[in-house]
């Protein structure tokens, strides 16, 4: 009997160990007097890493007590990341999320901590963002993330290529399209492109439904549950990106080659132009000199009717969001007004050259030129529309650049909005 | 194992020393394991099933049953029959490659006149598969790029027109590439397995084949392919299974592009999942391969058994 009763033991002893093996791991809370906040970023890069982690530093030395555990990985890696993590209920207690339809997905589903009660009690903080930056990621009127880096789309020119060539600034579509003619005559590749990763014609499309489209109607089809993309300036808006393709003005093979690659290319001089955001201009101004290339407003193609056309231009802010889930909502929003402040923000643009989204808060002192022209220039435009790829449904992403992917390929851009059309509808049904 | 033996379950072997109150200790032994193995393997098989006739997604609040419909829509789904005539051109070129050529290549590599040389063959030939799946797909989209590879130039050194070839990048194309790829990278590790089992073959066969006037044809087909019989079925499963479950190659290197041209059902399981944020949907594709790959599984047992009763 005795025996028996020891083989029990033992066996319940070894499937306790077994299940304290599986389980553990690193718990967020508190332990004892130190609390520790995870936080899921996505700057890896060599030249932006050392900011983070020395303000993350910063942080901890003025809030003793308060820990942060930072996982920093890349842009595309933290799309996927960001669903893996929400499907397995483990959000980190700090995120980056992008604005638009990206962060309402987790608002939607009760998953971000409400910041409006912090806000309310500190207006100066929700005072000092620029405001078509910090709307992007409200939700109902309320706010659910805070802006810290902020992105306006331009075309950018290589100025040597153009002078050159004798060439001009292009004001408006046909001399836009006049320029990619002489370079191509030349044998010049017009723009750099590529589109492997299938996310970078969403720029353009973005940008060019701003243009076609009104912007109730865009906000309609934006919205999963009343998506439709019936207007004819979605066909427009696509047929113009694959016009400029089958011209050639994006030379051949792209979706091959990726956008690190063209830039790497546009930057040794290979292209005369490059549709990139503000936000990675200081790798232009690292790798081609702050003469080295210019910036100008993407043309309005032609037939564009927009009632915004000319003012709207895509762009986007990147924020950092709570989890609902957080033990410590107070210490984590610290951080976040932490990172925000003037003082911080500042110095996050003069560091790394990541503009900040605080009003006034890109001047010639804390950022390269190139860059303090480009947001006096983004004055001109009113209104902001989201990156595409952010602002709408995960599946009609998916469906927008596979079928554009094909596009570049051979297919219509009827086919192509049919194809988006069916998934919207798939959305707004699945979101009843 | 003796003939006959196989068909009892080894803890009852000697039924009759074993008595009843052993036989409750055994179990007992046996349970801490059983329950993992119920715990972590065939417990999210069920839950799978399970949500497979729901329509939810991590990112929502509904939960709401619909029935088959999820394997309706998988049936009527274009994208689906793409990923599975994917898995079908990884499945046979696998097969071809890491069964028919590296079979060849072992037996090349045991004959006398290459002796000498064969080990260092074999290290070349295996070094591939020791590689990292990133680093070969991100070498080989280096590879295959026009503007930057080598492919493309090899090929106009041959007198080819090259200005339509862009491996990876156009639809027709990068199912093939990426296959090829995969080849590239582990023919050496079944090259490996058969010169193991070839070392196995005892030499007195080959004697006296030699001494009955067989040339090296004749040994290959008569005395090499019996004797590796077991090597190639186990080598056919593995290569087979892992096409159907092929992911990180493909996730590397186009990520199911251009369009959806090179998805495979894994990449388009993933996809649904976690891009979509159709959990439902995708538990019912992650049905259909775990019940493709289970038939694959049955069959192994099968032949494994059809050859202890020999």
């Amino acid at each position: 009997m005795k025996k028996r009763m020891l083989a029990v033991i033992l066996t319940l002893a070894m499937t306790a160990s077994l299940a304290v093996g599986c389980g553990g791991g690193g718990e967020s809370g508190s332990d004892g007097d130190t609390i520790t906040l995870t936080f899921l970023d996505k700057h890896p890069e060599e030249e932006y890493k050392g900011y983070f982690e020395q303000a993350i530093a910063d942080f901890e030395e003025q809030n003793p007590g308060v820990e942060i555990e930072y996982e920093n990985i890349s842009d595309q890696a933290i799309k996927e990341k960001l669903s893996v993590l929400a499907a397995g209920g483990d959000l980190p207690d700090i995120f980056f999320a992008w604005g638009g339809e990206c962060l309402n997905r987790f608002t939607r589903a009760g998953r971000t901590l409400d910041l409006t009660p912090y806000m309310d009690e500190d207006p100066e903080w929700r005072d000092s963002f620029l405001p078509s930056f910090l709307s992007s990621s409200v939700y109902e009127g309320k706010n659910y993330a805070v802006p810290y880096r902020s992105a306006v789309l331009y075309m950018l020119y290589n100025k040597q290529i153009f002078a050159d060539n004798g060439l001009e600034v292009p004001t408006t579509w046909d001399e836009f399209i006049d320029v990619c003619e002489t370079l191509k005559a030349k044998d010049i590749n017009p723009i750099a492109f590529g589109n492997s990763d299938k996310w970078y014609t969403m720029w353009y499309v973005g940008q060019f439904n701003a243009n076609f489209v009104d912007e109730a109607v865009r906000t309609e089809d934006y919205n999963p549950a009343s998506g439709e993309f019936t207007d004819p300036g979605y066909e427009q808006s696509v047929q113009t990106l694959l016009d400029i393709n089958d011209n050639g003005y994006f030379g051949s093979n792209v979706n091959s080659k990726d956008y690190y690659q063209v830039r790497e290319e546009f930057i040794a001089g290979q292209h005369g132009m490059i549709l990139d955001a503000t936000s990675q201009f200081s790798f232009y101004t690292d790798g081609m000199g702050e003469d080295g290339y210019g910036y100008f407003k993407i043309p309005i193609p032609n037939g564009a009717e927009g009632d915004a056309a000319a003012t709207t231009v895509t762009g986007g802010s990147e924020n950092y969001a709570v989890s609902a889930e957080c033990e410590h909502p107070d210490e984590a929003v610290a951080f976040l007004k932490f990172m925000t402040t003037r003082e911080q923000a500042e110095k996050q643009t003069s560091e790394t050259g990541l503009p900040n989204a605080l009003i006034d808060g890109i001047t010639e002192e804390n950022s390269d030129p190139v860059i303090a022209d480009a947001y006096v220039t983004a004055e001109d435009y009113t209104a902001i529309a989201e990156w595409l790829d952010q602002c709408i449904d995960g599946s009609l992403v998916n469906t927008y650049m596979t079928s554009l992917q094909e596009g570049l390929d051979g297919k219509s851009a009827e086919d192509i909005m049919a194809d988006v059309r069916a998934t919207a509808q798939e959305v707004a049904e699945a979101s009843e | 194992m003796k003939a006959g033996a196989a068909d009892i379950p080894l803890p009852f072997m000697e039924e009759d020393i074993v008595n009843k109150k052993n036989k409750k200790t055994i179990w007992l032994y046996l349970f801490p394991a059983v329950l993992m193995v119920v715990i972590i393997l065939y417990l999210p098989i069920f839950i799978n099933l399970y949500e497979s006739f729901f329509s939810w997604g991590a990112m929502s609040t509904r939960h709401e049953f619909v029935g088959f419909e999820n394997y309706i829509k998988m049936f009527q789904d274009d994208i689906f029959y793409i990923a599975m005539k994917n898995n079908l051109i990884f499945t046979v070129m696998s097969v071809i490659c890491q069964i028919g050529i590296s079979l060849l290549i072992a037996n090349v590599l045991e004959t006398k006149f290459i002796r000498r040389t064969a080990v260092f063959f074999r290290t070349v030939y295996f070094i591939p598969s020791l590689l990292m799946v990133t680093v070969v797909g991100i070498a080989f989209q280096m590879i295959y790029s026009p503007s930057i590879g080598i492919v493309n130039p090899l090929l106009e050194m041959l007198g080819i027109d090259t200005t339509n070839i862009d491996l990876l990048g156009n639809a027709g194309s990068a199912t093939y590439a990426i296959a090829g790829m995969s080849q590239w990278q582990y023919i050496g590790y079944t090259v490996i397995l058969f010169v193991v089992a070839i070392q196995n073959i005892p030499s007195d066969l080959y004697e006296a084949a030699e001494i009955d006037g067989a040339g090296a044809v004749k040994k290959f087909i008569y005395i090499t392919l019996p004797e590796l019989k077991d090597t190639i079925i186990i080598n056919t499963i593995i290569t087979v299974t892992g096409s159907i479950r092929e992911y990180d190659e493909v996730f590397v290197t186009t990520n199911g592009g251009p369009g959806n041209a090179s998805e495979t059902l894994a990449t388009y399981l993933y996809k649904v999942g976690f891009t979509n944020d159709q959990m439902g949907y995708a538990s019912a594709l992650a049905f259909f391969i775990f019940i493709v790959t289970f038939i694959i599984g049955l069959a192994q047992m099968r032949s494994y058994r059809l050859d202890d009763q020999q």
